[in-house]
């Protein structure tokens, strides 16, 4: 992949910078008034004060009075159109590279999802993308200005006079430095303070989490002991860092005192000889203040750049990540009867070894199929090439005569249905949950599926009924529970082929049995194909096969398997407890 | 006014138990103060002569006096920032200690259905954050407002000395200024909440929907979630335009206003206006503006303290609340005694606030050395009873009695001392598996934990790890299977060498492969022991001499 650098990243931008050029470049020039404000206003502020002191003319200082008032409400006005523009690209820019991400998002492929972390796709959504709209502000648009700023500004000092200038180029360089180095410093010790911190806050929430378990184990002397340590730890890290900062701080102080001395006595010097003010006086002060700043600011925005160029390459990886529009089919599938064939499939994950070696299956059409096997052997990822997440590197699967490969993503999941282990609720009511499954769906439909799926009982005594609101805000569902909303939604979704992937912690036999009874009504009359973990599951179906190292090691009917086969008594039963060992 | 600074007085006395040999630093802090508080006056007097004296009268010579004076004053502040720093830590750290390990102790003793009301969270926020807020009642809160009052006081008389016309006309605009900031800031918080609210809902959601891209694709919601993702961003959208300008109001036009305008305009303004008309003095116009400055940060520290101090009383209150909490004491403790039987007689218990009991009228018996199984469909109060037998919840009526004395007389500690616990999930510790065995037993010696992992099936697995029994654990054992967390756990078990060990679902997460090795180890538990094991899984119970089904 292309790393991006500075004019890399810009030429990124481009692209959406072109949509809005207008407003970029009225955003830019508001900018660049609002800098020469910042020239213009000391040198009036330097007139109005020797015109007060030397001159004692009321007029001409009235005048002065007026133009200073009419510039800042000037300028004033001139925040609010720059912050206008600014909204205005938020709103258009930033939501351009917001959206692209997302419809990438929708479109990347399973096998980039599964390795993707979360929370780093979040953030290139949310945070990322503003990233963009500051590196246009701090990165382009202030790296230009404070530098036309600088320049003007020691070009004025060097015409008040020379002196003072030559003073300016050593002591402007000196602040600078000594600011950033020791605030640096303050930085890094506030840094070490955090860290530290954050390591006893981790240990405080292990002990509270455990809290219990330290009283059963008699362990409390033991964690209070810890936790006494940990903060004598803290305490002597926070001192440190404080008797640090303040020397930090008094060097800061102290170098920007004799500075400011130094000024004075040249200053002085250069009233006995007459070509000096106490108004040019204010204006160089108020410069020498500009100038550090504006060298401060200029040199972390170059800095920061960087940072940001790092965020914005994210971007710019992501979206070109792989997506499903690369799946080669473009024909519609047709279910009719539902029968399934795997042929010669071999597959593997990019990174890692086999997972499916000529792995040969033949679901009869309308059949309940149990594929069973120790985790990790790839009996879930069949059910994703099912979906069309991943597509073999070898060998087909062919779907009532017709190849998988050769139809499209959105026909085959409209046919394929999956209930998978950690069923996904959204945050929002059960109808909403449900519509999802079949938008437009009516309220009867709606509750014939939750009936079918043997949660109606459950839902029509909420006092919300289906409205009632579920997920991280709502009530919380038993994991039963959950999964027969996900069947019932399956139910209105109304697929040829169903796959369902067994949950694999333990269920009390209460709930399994419920469950079993709402396979049996959504299963009927169509190819279901059961990821098992339970033998209970299993000998539901009408067929099972084991699968062991990517390949199918036995097929046949589960009741028979039950008594003949040596590696489904392994596979279920208890293993025979040894008394050495 | 007088209600802040009574309840600043609340703290203070609440606080004061634990500041004993400490409490003059309060005082030396003030001193401090005071002193800095008058070398903010002495400075500009020099900058006074600077301006007179040396610039105007072109008196070069007095130059020295003038760096000399603003370098002592530099000086002395600079021992008295030292000075501060020592007593402020040695204050704040010894009483923030204290209390801090007084709320612990009460954490550690309190009575244990009240950990079910209470968050993790919410005890770290006690323990931590609410005590950071004795900080401020050692500065900010107290000995700073204080001297903020002090020098608002000061500095307002010796601006109505220097001129009085002046000093009546900047005393009328600052109120104004505060006035605005604070009209904005509320209406802005408005919004703000709003917002925070939106960022929230669409976090979440976006979070749902990343993780369940797999669901997305195959129900084929792409574009609804396109649509979702539209919504929320046109919301965004609408909050940011309306904010913007309250944003640009508050932090660029009012300080621009303040500052610039008010600040230093308008007194130039005036003081020329009375320097030409010939009653005043440049010099002094310019101390009356650093003294004007003086005054109003002054203000700023009383008011933003005033509003500190309403943000921070729920922690407050809550750090008073802590403190005021007595601890737990049981009744009479009587001596356990040999035995470790265990009997229910009649017990009957239901959460309060609530009318189903969840047992009712159970009597049974443990023998030393039985081995009985608990089980029971989900729900019918298999690990209430072993939350009663632990003395961790209290029967509404009923008797249990350990070694053949009543649960209610008895001291905890001791009868958790001779009981050891596997749950489904146990608790590991982000540490070493030394540390974490330590735990059971803090002084044992290396044979001992060797001995007890051997005991649990355990000591191969950790001897083929390259640092053996430093082997750091992730964050809850992620780097460990179920089966070698659960392990690990029984051989600190073995370490702290209980008579009783309860197994409560220990292996209902397992596969059957590793619930066989655990079922060995607990095989060759000792038969003096009496062991207890609850599950719902048949298999689980085979080593059980009789089972109890609730």
């Amino acid at each position: 992949m292309k790393k991006l650098n500075y004019f890399g990243t810009i030429r990124f931008l481009s692209k959406y910078i072109g949509y809005y050029k207008k407003n970029f470049i009225m955003f830019y020039f508001g900018w660049f008034f609002d800098m020469l404000l910042g020239i213009v206003m000391p040198i009036l502020f330097g007139i109005m004060i020797d015109e007060i002191v030397y001159h004692r003319n009321l007029d001409s200082f009235l005048r002065i009075s007026l133009v200073f008032v009419i510039m800042s409400v000037f300028s004033c006005l001139l925040y609010f159109l720059i912050y206008a523009q600014h909204q205005h690209l938020m709103n258009m820019y930033v939501y351009n590279i917001q959206r692209d991400i997302f419809l990438h998002l929708q479109k990347t492929n399973a096998e980039f999802m599964s390795d993707a972390k979360t929370g780093d796709i979040i953030t290139i959504v949310q945070h990322y993308a503003r990233e963009c709209m500051h590196f246009v502000i701090r990165n382009i648009i202030h790296i230009t200005n404070g530098c036309i700023n600088l320049l003007l500004l020691t070009l004025y000092i060097f015409l008040i006079s020379p002196w003072i200038g030559m003073l300016m180029l050593v002591a402007v360089p000196i602040s600078v430095i000594i600011n950033a180095r020791f605030g640096k410093k303050i930085r890094g010790y506030s840094d070490e303070q955090r860290e530290y911190y954050s390591g006893y806050v981790g240990y405080i929430y292990e002990v509270f989490t455990a809290i219990r378990d330290i009283r059963l184990l008699g362990a409390t002397r033991k964690v209070n002991r810890d936790i006494v340590g940990r903060h004598k730890k803290m305490f002597a890290v926070n001192i440190k860092a404080g008797v640090s900062t303040i020397t930090a701080e008094n060097i800061i102080t102290g170098t920007n005192l004799v500075i400011q001395l130094a000024i004075f006595t040249l200053a002085a010097w250069l009233v006995n000889r007459g070509s000096m003010t106490i108004g040019l006086l204010t204006v160089v002060m108020t410069y020498f203040i500009a100038l550090t700043n504006q060298v401060k600011r200029t040199s972390g925005s170059y800095l920061d750049a960087q940072n940001r160029v790092g965020y914005i390459q994210r971007i710019y990886e992501f979206i070109q990540s792989p997506t499903e529009d690369d799946w080669p089919g473009k024909n519609t599938l047709n279910v009719h009867g539902g029968e399934i064939i795997a042929e010669n499939i071999n597959f593997a994950y990019q990174k890692g070894g086999d997972i499916l070696r000529d792995f040969h299956l033949h679901i009869r059409p309308g059949e309940h199929f149990a594929l069973c096997g120790k985790s990790g052997c790839g009996k879930t990822t069949f059910g994703y090439m099912l979906l069309g997440f991943y597509s073999a590197q070898k060998g087909s699967i062919i779907i009532d005569g017709q190849n998988l490969s050769d139809c499209s993503l959105k026909s085959i999941r409209q046919n394929i249905g999956m209930i998978s282990q950690d069923v996904l609720l959204f945050d929002g009511s059960i109808r909403e949950n449900l519509l999802l499954g079949k938008p437009g769906a009516s309220d009867d439909e709606i509750i014939a599926a939750l009936h079918e799926a043997g949660i109606w009982e459950y839902v029509s005594c909420l006092p919300d009924g289906i409205d009632s609101v579920i997920g991280s805000k709502g009530i919380g569902l038993s994991g039963g529970q959950r999964q027969r909303i996900a069947i019932a939604r399956i139910y209105l979704k109304n697929p040829s082929i169903i796959i369902f992937d067994e949950a694999t912690s333990s269920l009390d036999s209460e709930t399994e049995r419920q469950i079993h009874g709402a396979w049996e009504a959504v299963l009927s009359g169509r190819t279901s194909i059961i990821i098992a973990h339970r033998q209970s599951s299993v000998m539901l179906c009408d067929r099972a096969a084991i699968i062991e190292d990517g390949r199918i090691i036995e097929t046949g009917a589960p009741a028979e398997m039950e008594r003949t086969s040596a590696a489904f008594k392994e596979l279920f039963a208890l293993r025979e407890v040894s008394t050495d060992a | 006014m007088r209600e802040k600074i009574r309840y600043r007085l609340k703290v203070l006395r609440s606080l004061k138990p634990f500041a004993l040999g400490v409490k003059r630093f309060l005082l030396l802090n003030l001193v401090i103060g005071i002193f800095t508080m008058a070398l903010g006056f002495i400075q500009p007097l020099f900058y006074k002569l600077f301006i007179d004296r040396v610039i105007l009268k072109r008196e070069f010579s007095l130059m020295t006096i003038v760096a000399l004076g603003y370098l002592s004053v530099f000086a002395v502040n600079l021992g008295l920032s030292y000075l501060k720093n020592y007593s402020t830590n040695r204050l704040v750290n010894r009483v923030t200690f204290r209390v801090k390990i007084k709320i612990l102790r009460s954490f550690f003793t309190r009575d244990f259905p009240s950990y079910d009301r209470q968050s993790v969270g919410d005890m770290k926020m006690r323990l931590d954050d609410d005590t950071a807020c004795i900080a401020s009642y050692a500065g900010s809160q107290t000995v700073d407002y204080v001297i903020a009052y002090m020098t608002l006081i000061i500095s307002a008389v010796l601006l109505y000395f220097i001129e009085w016309r002046l000093a009546l006309f900047s005393c009328v605009v600052i109120p104004l200024t505060f006035w605005l900031d604070h009209v904005i800031a509320k209406r802005e918080a408005v919004v703000l909440n709003k917002q925070r609210e939106n960022d929230q809902k669409m976090s979440s959601w976006l979070h749902a929907s990343v993780q369940g891209w797999r669901e997305i694709k195959a129900l084929n919601l792409q574009k609804h979630e396109e649509r979702q993702f539209a919504r929320y961003i046109r919301k965004y959208a609408i909050f940011f335009g309306t904010w913007i300008n309250y944003w640009v109001v508050r932090v660029l036009v009012i300080p621009k206003i303040k500052e610039e305008f008010l600040m230093q305009f308008s007194l130039y303004f005036f003081g020329g206006l009375l320097i030409i008309g010939g009653h005043f003095e440049i010099g002094s116009l310019l101390v009356f503006m650093q003294y004007y400055g003086i005054l109003s940060n002054a203000l700023r520290i009383l008011s933003g303290t005033d509003a500190d101090l309403l943000t921070a009383t729920p922690q407050s209150d809550r750090m008073m609340e802590e403190l005021s909490r007595g601890f737990v004491k049981r009744r009479g403790m009587q001596a356990l005694g040999t035995s470790n039987r265990i009997e229910f007689l009649d017990v009957t218990f239901a959460y309060p606030d609530t009318e189903k009991n969840i047992i009712e009228n159970l009597s049974f018996y443990i023998d030393d050395g039985e081995r009985v199984g608990f089980t029971g469909k989900s729900g019918a109060g298999k690990t209430t009873v072993l939350n009663l037998m632990m003395g961790m919840l209290h029967p509404s009526s009923g008797t249990i009695l350990f070694s053949e004395v009543n649960l209610a007389e008895l001291s905890l500690n001791a009868i958790h001392r001779r009981v050891g616990f596997v749950m489904q999930e146990n608790t590991l510790f982000n540490a070493s598996i030394r540390e974490n065995l330590l735990y059971g037993k803090a002084e044992a010696k290396d044979e001992e934990l060797v001995s007890a992992c051997r005991k649990a099936y355990i000591y191969d697995f950790i001897k083929s790890l390259p640092d053996g029994f430093d082997t750091v654990i992730g964050e809850r054992g992620i780097k460990l299977s179920g089966g070698q967390k659960q392990r690990i756990v029984l051989a600190r078990l073995f370490l702290r060498d209980v008579k009783v060990f309860i197994f409560d679902e220990a292996t209902s997460a397992l596969d059957q492969y590793s619930e066989s090795i655990i079922q060995d180890a607990i095989r060759s538990i000792g038969q003096d022991k009496t062991i207890i094991v609850v599950a719902h899984r048949e298999s689980s119970l085979a080593l059980c001499d009789r089972v109890i089904a609730l």
